[in-house]
Parts: C-alpha cells; sequence; structure tokens
C-alpha cells in the first residue's frame, strides 16, 4: 500500500466513518511497513510538509487507538498522508463472505441482516468460573453466580448484511471480583476483540479475533427473557492459556447474558 | 518496584529448563500476574523471549492486554526491548489495535520514540 498527498480536494470536515476508515487505513500501512506510531508521525508530517510538533506524537497515537476524538486538522494531515490508498478491510471481506455462505438475504426474506434494534451497546456477565462444571442448568440473571464480563458494541454498517462488533473482555477468569466504573472488573488482564455478527435463524451469530493473539472467539446468541441475548462463547485454548483447563480441551466456553448500557 | 535484570540467575541451566522459564513468563504476563512475571524474570527467564505460536514478547502481551503497571515493569526494571512481534506490530500499533486506556497510550508512544532515538 503505497501513499502519497494525493491531488484530490482535500476534505476538512470529517465524520465518524471517515475517521474510522483513515484509522484503519494507517494502522494497516503501520502494520505492512512494519512501523511504529513514531515513525509514522515524521511521514506524516514529511508528506504534509510540516514540522513535527504540527502532529503531536501523544495527539496521534490517541487518535490511531480511538481513545478521544481527534482535531480535524490532524484527520486532514492523516486523511492526506493515506491518500486514496482504501485496500482491502478484512472485517467488511469476512461479513460479506460468511453472510454469502450462509445465504442472508439483503431483502430479508431467509436470513435477516441484523436488526436495527440489536445495534449498540451491551455490557455482558458470564457464569462465574467456580460454576463452570455444569451445575448450574439454567439462567438465573439476578443470582450472584454471574459476574460482570465484558463489553460489546454492535455497529449497523450502511448497505452491509452484517453488524461489525467490538468486545473488550475485562474479566476473563470469571472471578467474582469487585468491579469498578462501568462495571470493569478493576484487576483482570483485559483482552479485545474484533470481528462480525450476522442474524440466522433469530440468532445472533458472532465471529470474533482477540487482536493480540489472533485467536479466533463464536458467540451464539438468543433473545432470553427481558435480556436482548443470552447463548454462549466460545474461545479457542491458545499456547498463552495456563495448563489449568481440562486435559484435552482446546478451547474455553462461557454462558453469557448481555444487556444494554448507556456508553 | 522489581529488581532489574543484573539479579536473574544464569548459567546452570538445560535448555529445556529455560524454555520452561520462558513459556511461565509468557503465560504469566497473558494472565497479568506480575509476582510470577517477576519471579520468572529473576529465575532467569529470557525478558525478550518471543513465543513461538504467536511472535509475542511479554511486553507485546503487556501493552495487548492494557497493562500499564507491568509494561513499566519491563521496559524500566528488566530493559525489555522495544521491537515489533513476528507480524511487524510494534508496541504502539498492539496499543492502538487494542484501544487501551490513554495513560498507557500516551507512557508507549514515549517509550516507543526514545527506544528509537
Amino acid at each position: 500500500m503505497e501513499t502519497g498527498a494525493r491531488t484530490a480536494p482535500a476534505k476538512n470536515r470529517f465524520d465518524q466513518a471517515d475517521r474510522d476508515r483513515i484509522r484503519r487505513a494507517l494502522l494497516r500501512y503501520m502494520r505492512e511497513h512494519a512501523i511504529g506510531v513514531p515513525t509514522l508521525q515524521k511521514e506524516i508530517a514529511a508528506a504534509n510538509a510540516l514540522s513535527l510538533d504540527r502532529v503531536p506524537l501523544k495527539t496521534l497515537q490517541r487518535f490511531l487507538g480511538n481513545t478521544h476524538r481527534s482535531n480535524e486538522a490532524m484527520v486532514r494531515f492523516c486523511d492526506r498522508f493515506i491518500g486514496n490508498a482504501a485496500g482491502p478491510d478484512p472485517i467488511a471481506d469476512l461479513g460479506e463472505q460468511v453472510a454469502a455462505f450462509l445465504g442472508v438475504w439483503r431483502s430479508g426474506h431467509q436470513v435477516r441482516p441484523v436488526p436495527p434494534d440489536l445495534m449498540g451497546v451491551f455490557a455482558g456477565r458470564a457464569e462465574a468460573a467456580r460454576a463452570a462444571s455444569g451445575s448450574i442448568r439454567v439462567y438465573r440473571s439476578s443470582a450472584e453466580d454471574w459476574v460482570a464480563f465484558s463489553r460489546i458494541e454492535i455497529e449497523s454498517l450502511a448497505s452491509r448484511p452484517f453488524a461489525a462488533v467490538r468486545e473488550t473482555v475485562t474479566n476473563w477468569n470469571r472471578r467474582p471480583v469487585p468491579t469498578g466504573l462501568h462495571g470493569a472488573a478493576e484487576t483482570e488482564p483485559r483482552r479485545a476483540y474484533e470481528g462480525i455478527a450476522i442474524h440466522p435463524n433469530d440468532c445472533l451469530f458472532v465471529l470474533l479475533r482477540n487482536v493480540l493473539t489472533g485467536a479466533p472467539r463464536l458467540y451464539w446468541l438468543r433473545r432470553f427473557a427481558d435480556h436482548p441475548f443470552a447463548g454462549h462463547g466460545h474461545e479457542a485454548a491458545g499456547a498463552l492459556d495456563d495448563d489449568a483447563a481440562p486435559e484435552g480441551q482446546v478451547y474455553s466456553t462461557a454462558r453469557v447474558i448481555f444487556d444494554r448500557t448507556e456508553g | 518496584m522489581a529488581k532489574g535484570p543484573g539479579q536473574a540467575k544464569s548459567g546452570g541451566r538445560d535448555r529445556s529448563d529455560r524454555a520452561e522459564i520462558d513459556r511461565a513468563l509468557l503465560r504469566a504476563a497473558y494472565d497479568a500476574d506480575t509476582a510470577k512475571v517477576i519471579a520468572a524474570l529473576e529465575d532467569g527467564a529470557d525478558v525478550n523471549v518471543a513465543d513461538s505460536v504467536t511472535g509475542l514478547t511479554a511486553l507485546h502481551i503487556a501493552v495487548g492486554t492494557n497493562n500499564l503497571h507491568l509494561t513499566r515493569i519491563l521496559i524500566e526494571d528488566w530493559e525489555a526491548q522495544i521491537r515489533p512481534d513476528a507480524k511487524g506490530r510494534w508496541p504502539t500499533v498492539i496499543a492502538a489495535e487494542a484501544q487501551v486506556d490513554m495513560a498507557l497510550a500516551d507512557y508507549i508512544v514515549e517509550a516507543e520514540a526514545a527506544a528509537l532515538n
């Protein structure tokens, strides 16, 4: 993927979709060229004929990590640098292929696109690890057997038959730990995932990858009582997982319940 | 903070022992178990060893799991190298992809810039 200041008229206002597109293109560029953000800063400044202080390092890092909304000037510099090098979008390609494979009809005849009421931000709870032996057989959403587990964002994509999904697991070990702000466990490692959701047979099928290790993760979810969805999550056991899993077990599984949250 | 690399045990280990200690280091980092990470390092684990499957070092794992405390220990006390993983991702790229908290994002981008200068 080559870049360079483009000849087309530069945009001056960038909506969220523009920002996400530019962010993804820059991350892909850095992976392909094996460079980090400090090197990218120099390349963006050079492409825009700017001094380095016009492209502040922390601001660039925060833009790339989507931790806050960067000013229009910073986004414009990034947009001019990345130019028209759109490149492939692995998540969009994945969503289209899975939807086609499973027969999603854009007109909604058979397998419907993900319904609008399933879009949004949801807080997930999981069955506590001590109950993982299967002794609990019914969902008891108010019971203390359920612990804060993750936050999942399901985002509609214009004219796509699938939804984009991002999940942050804050309590991987499903311990009954005290929770902090926004229901997040405070003492556990955090795991980040990205992928797609489709909606076959009135279920929500979510296919994700761990952005650090690449391990695949799956959810089968459907409405349950007054919860938007509940079901099971599965993830392949990787080389970095400890040996606590039962012998021969190549994946971990957890029962989950998701409820809508404000943000 | 923890002891530095000068306090690590050295020598007298066969290859399988060393591989097991390195493995313990990476698994402890992924589980955010700081005490076990330090124990593995003091026992002679290589702070820069990369997992044979994922290509991740303890530093990549600490950053990618949003663990600022462990990231600082690895860089400041154990002089972990700041370099790309097997996929060509520098720690700042992993931080961005994992959308880590702002404090860690700010720390790692400054640390990576300093390492390159």
